[in-house]
């Protein structure tokens, strides 16, 4: 194979990526992993949360509900002392689940920006809850102290470098089973709904029912990015419930391209880099964000990455 | 007695001036469906801005009418030059707003500075008046008085004018309104001003008692959600009723049951959502 | 088109990577301190009030400390802890930092915590007032140069008694740690001394209107002798003006923790602060002459009022200073410029200042009142506590 035909083949970038991101590393110093490791667990979130506005066409406005229960779910558990990941993950995945069951239930009747509007004020209910019910959450203090986990065959998860390769090898089997999800009959059933609903309802497909199992896919998804988040942060409070969470992981959705593979990736990648590097810049960030937003939305407004896909074409 | 007399006049200023913010939001998402999440960024600039007008010339009226008209050229300059693009596609157009709502904020930072303030009440009312043996301040009058007014105006609106019914009509049933030769753009452009006109209005009463300050546009706009879940979306009578209920609930629930105070925000409108997610007086969507 | 602007912009921006620092200037061996603060958000102001007092220090010393070149790197911490620990990492893994200090938020702290013990970086805690962090969660890492939620507090609680002559209170304070600690505080000295505590009532944070929760605290005029209150930023303003609007101030007098009538909430609160007394670390009426210097310097450098968190600011770098000029500018020799941290005794311009065994800050209290003067509203000294520190406990 000539070495043009494997530049132009579709392994290449995401397998240059992927020894990259083997070696980061060894390149870049501590707080760069850092980086990644949170640009690995939102793009699982934003993977999940592209179920639903990528394939299904279902616009979710409270994804954070399911990241937060996970993540307050995981800080119960590690405070009382559960300390195997495995069990904790499940946990977390379920009641993720649980919960996208329940808010299914009220919110897919609703279709377009009632959709929207439904799934932010039932995440903005569970942000209440975790802010108001100061016995169990602690409210805004919120619960610190929250280690590692461990995940058995004797590897410490403790240091950042450890931890950053479990969350890429947790974002791969997420990726795979996305990819698999989103490939088989339930998948094109999904994008079918998206393209047009009247079209598969009269082509006899039950669509709330599969509306509803996506969203409970999304929820479960989510509830593993919310338990990765708070055993690397160590601390979970109310903002994991935070609308500006939810629509964080919307915008990466829109940058990246939704509806394809690594575009929650790229988007997630984007959004975390340019929040935590900006402010090193300037005070006025915050600006700089809301311009750099508004200014891709208009450019860009169908996602950098499938720019780049029509562009290769 | 006269608790319940304080209590109840307490909830219903703090109702009217949610009423002032959840309107404005209401109508926006009623007629163009837009979630409009820099709605709260129309209170903070527009109570900024009166904030300036009224150190400089301490009147009230006046900073009311400029905060009102800056307000109003921003809101419109949001919809005909960048939500205008996004025409049904919700999802990228409440991404705009998000983003404007991170530049609205922060320039208000920049300019005014993070430290809270309140803002100087009108001359008329800074004092309090005697009910039965309690007493109350007359702002808070001032704003069930101004809030009535608008709510008033706002119905005439609704119903009286030319305006009034092709907004109706609009939130109804939007195709028919595009069907029928209207200018719908401009039709947007002008509800889209004028929900950021009660949103700044709702800024500058709000001002003298609530405050303005860094996120104060978040708790205003989360706060206008709540109303318009209960009340149902698209109806101005949803958003007076949404409001009337989580002001007086609210109040009375923090003045009978302290400890449940977020509590009575939250709950009435999680059981909403899980019995008529379009809410008391929306319509529902088929 | 659109995809090569698109790579040209990503591209300038990945390049310039490892220059993102503010205040990063060229210098042989420079001692880098990181700064970790709020600058957007409902905390933005404590912030930003914090860092000009810090950076007002620094600048007059030229930022140079014993022979060496200061420089100050601060990020923004949001308020939010997770905010925190990642903008930490990067002060001490990116930037190489000898030293983190700032921290408004104690949520904040909490989460640095373990990170700064971890990587043996010493933190300096120009605000952050848990009590844990100096006590049961104490380490040789960790100093606090401002006050713990407690401190003051205890001593307002004996004032309140033996001074004014309460002997029945209601409290009432913000719904988070910080209020709760802080009533703890005030509550256990006034218990003591043996006054009683007829009700706590904690509002949530964020408030908008006390008006429900000053309902009850009719019900007690005539059957208590003082409210006391504690809020912070808005809710302060909201509490304050609502106090008096619904006719309580005249009834029933308030003494606060300093943060409710503080310089900043004067100017919103006017007439509704005027006499209302709090208790204070800092009282900007202090009459010493290196308060009236640092009043004067500060007020003409920022143009307006410094607040306790503005001399917070400034304390916290002046120990830090001290302690370089104790080791001879030698912060990497770490142990004793850790010790020099311990032993620095300074005068601040809330008076003479020192750390305690765990590490904390001792100072006098202040006794402080609203009043106006020449159409301003600003805080002056009543009377003084002198000594206390977080463990104080009053004599009976």
């Amino acid at each position: 194979m000539k070495v043009a035909e494997i530049i132009k083949g579709p392994f290449f970038l995401p397998s240059l990526f992927a020894v990259l991101i083997i070696l980061l590393p060894f390149l870049f110093s501590n707080y760069y992993v850092g980086l990644a490791i949170q640009i690995f667990i939102m793009a699982i979130f934003a993977m999940s949360l592209d179920i639903l506005v990528g394939h299904t066409g279902l616009p979710s406005m409270g994804h954070a509900a399911y990241y937060g229960v996970a993540g307050y779910a995981t800080g119960f558990l590690c405070l009382a002392g559960v300390k195997n990941f495995w069990l904790v993950i499940v946990l977390g995945m379920g009641l993720g689940g649980l919960t996208a069951a329940f808010f299914g239930l009220l919110a897919i009747r609703a279709r377009g920006p009632y959709f929207m509007l439904i799934t932010l004020a039932l995440s903005q209910v569970l942000w209440g809850i975790a802010f108001k019910w100061r016995s169990v959450t602690k409210g805004d203090d919120g619960l610190p102290g929250i280690g590692r986990p461990e995940i058995g065959m004797g590897i410490d998860l403790k240091p950042d470098l450890y931890f950053y390769y479990f969350t890429f090898a947790i974002f791969l089997i997420v990726l795979v089973a996305l990819f698999i999800l989103l490939n088989s009959p339930f998948g094109y059933t999904l994008r079918g709904i998206r393209e047009s609903e009247s079209r598969m309802k009269a082509l006899g497909y039950h669509v709330w029912l599969y509306k509803y199992v996506g969203f409970i896919f999304a929820g479960i998804f989510a509830g593993i990015s919310g338990a990765l988040w708070v055993y690397y942060s160590g601390f979970v409070n109310p903002s994991n419930f935070g609308v500006d969470l939810s629509v964080k992981a919307l915008l990466m959705l829109i940058l990246g391209g939704s509806g394809s593979l690594f575009g929650p990736l790229i988007g997630a990648g984007i959004i975390v880099l340019l929040e935590n590097l900006v402010s090193g810049f300037t005070e006025r960030w915050s600006l700089v964000l809301g311009i750099v937003y508004v200014t891709v939305i208009m450019l860009f407004s169908e996602g950098i990455f499938s720019a780049f896909k029509r562009g290769r074409n | 007695m006269a608790f319940w007399i304080i209590q109840t006049l307490n909830g219903l200023s703090f109702s009217m001036m949610l009423f002032l913010v959840a309107s404005g939001f209401t109508l926006i998402f009623g007629l163009m469906k837009i979630i409009n999440i820099a709605h709260g960024s129309f209170y903070l600039l527009s109570a900024y801005i009166g904030l300036t007008v009224l150190r400089a010339t301490e009147n009230f009226l006046l900073a009311t009418v400029a905060s009102s008209i800056a307000v109003v050229l921003v809101g419109i300059a949001m919809q005909s030059l960048f939500l205008r693009r996004f025409y049904m596609k919700e999802l990228q157009q409440v991404l705009l707003t998000f983003g404007f709502v991170l530049i609205i904020a922060d320039l208000c930072l920049w300019i005014w500075g993070g430290n809270p303030v309140a803002l100087p009440k009108p001359s008329l009312f800074r004092g309090s008046i005697w009910i039965g043996n309690v007493v109350f301040p007359s702002y808070r009058l001032f704003v069930i008085l101004v809030g009535v007014i608008i709510a008033v105006g706002l119905w005439i609106f609704q119903e009286k004018t030319k305006f009034g019914a092709i907004v109706r009509a609009g939130v109804d049933d939007e195709e028919m309104l595009r069907g029928s030769g209207i200018n719908i753009q401009m039709v947007f452009v002008g509800v889209f001003g004028l929900g950021a006109l009660l949103a700044g209005i709702g800024g500058m009463i709000g001002g003298p008692f609530v405050g303005v300050f860094p996120g104060v546009d978040i708790s205003m706009l989360l706060l206008a959600l709540v109303v318009v879940i209960i009340g149902g979306v698209g109806s101005l009578k949803g958003a007076f009723v949404g409001s009337l209920f989580v002001g007086l609930v609210d109040n009375f629930g923090k003045a009978l049951f302290p400890e449940l105070s977020l509590f009575t925000l939250f709950a009435p409108m999680a059981i909403i959502l899980a019995i008529r997610p379009t809410g008391l007086f929306g319509k529902i969507e088929e | 088109m659109r995809k090569w602007l698109f790579i040209m912009i990503m591209s300038m921006f990945l390049f310039s990577l490892p220059y993102g620092n503010r205040g990063m200037a060229e210098a042989a061996e420079p001692i880098k301190i990181g700064y970790l603060a709020p600058y957007v958000g409902v905390f933005a102001k404590f912030g930003s009030d914090l860092r000009d007092g810090f950076k007002l220090y620094l600048d007059e010393i030229g930022n140079k400390a014993a022979g060496r070149q200061i420089i100050f790197i601060d990020e923004d911490d949001e308020g939010k802890p997770e905010v925190g620990l990642v903008k930490a990492k990067k002060l001490v893994e990116k930037d190489q930092v000898h030293i983190l200090a700032g921290i408004i938020s104690s949520g904040v702290a909490y989460a640095v915590r373990d990170y700064v013990i971890e990587k043996k970086i010493p933190l300096v805690i120009t605000n952050a007032g848990a009590t844990k962090l100096t006590q049961e969660q104490r380490s040789p890492y960790i100093f606090r140069t401002s006050f713990a939620n407690c401190q003051q507090d205890l001593a307002g609680g004996w004032y309140a008694y033996a001074k004014m002559g309460a002997r029945k209170v209601i409290m009432m304070g913000s719904d988070y740690a910080a209020g709760h600690e802080k009533a703890a505080g005030f509550k256990k000295a006034f218990q003591f001394m043996g006054g009683e505590v007829v009700e706590e009532i904690y509002p949530p944070l964020g408030t908008n209107d006390f008006a429900p929760y000053l309902a009850k605290i009719t019900n007690y005029v005539g059957k208590v002798d003082r409210t006391w209150a504690f809020f912070a930023g808005s809710d302060a303003i909201r509490f304050v003006n609502q106090y008096q609007e619904y006719g309580l101030k005249e009834k029933l007098k308030l003494f606060c923790e300093e943060g409710v009538t503080d310089e900043a909430n004067l100017p919103s609160q006017k007439e509704a602060a005027l006499g209302v007394e709090s208790y204070a670390r800092y009282c900007i009426g202090h009459d010493s002459t290196e308060n009236k210097r640092f009043v004067r310097e500060y007020r003409k450098k920022y143009n307006y009022d410094p607040g306790s968190l503005s001399e917070g600011g400034y304390v916290g770098a002046k120990f830090i200073v001290k302690a370089l000029e104790a080791v001879k500018g030698k912060i990497e020799n770490q142990e004793a410029f850790l010790k020099a941290l311990r032993s620095v005794k300074i005068e601040a311009p809330r008076g003479p200042v020192r750390l305690d065994e765990h590490q904390n800050v001792i100072f006098n209290t202040f006794i402080q009142r609203g009043e106006k003067k020449d159409g301003k509203y600003n805080n002056i000294v009543v009377s003084m506590i002198p000594d206390v520190d977080q463990y104080w406990m009053p004599k009976k």
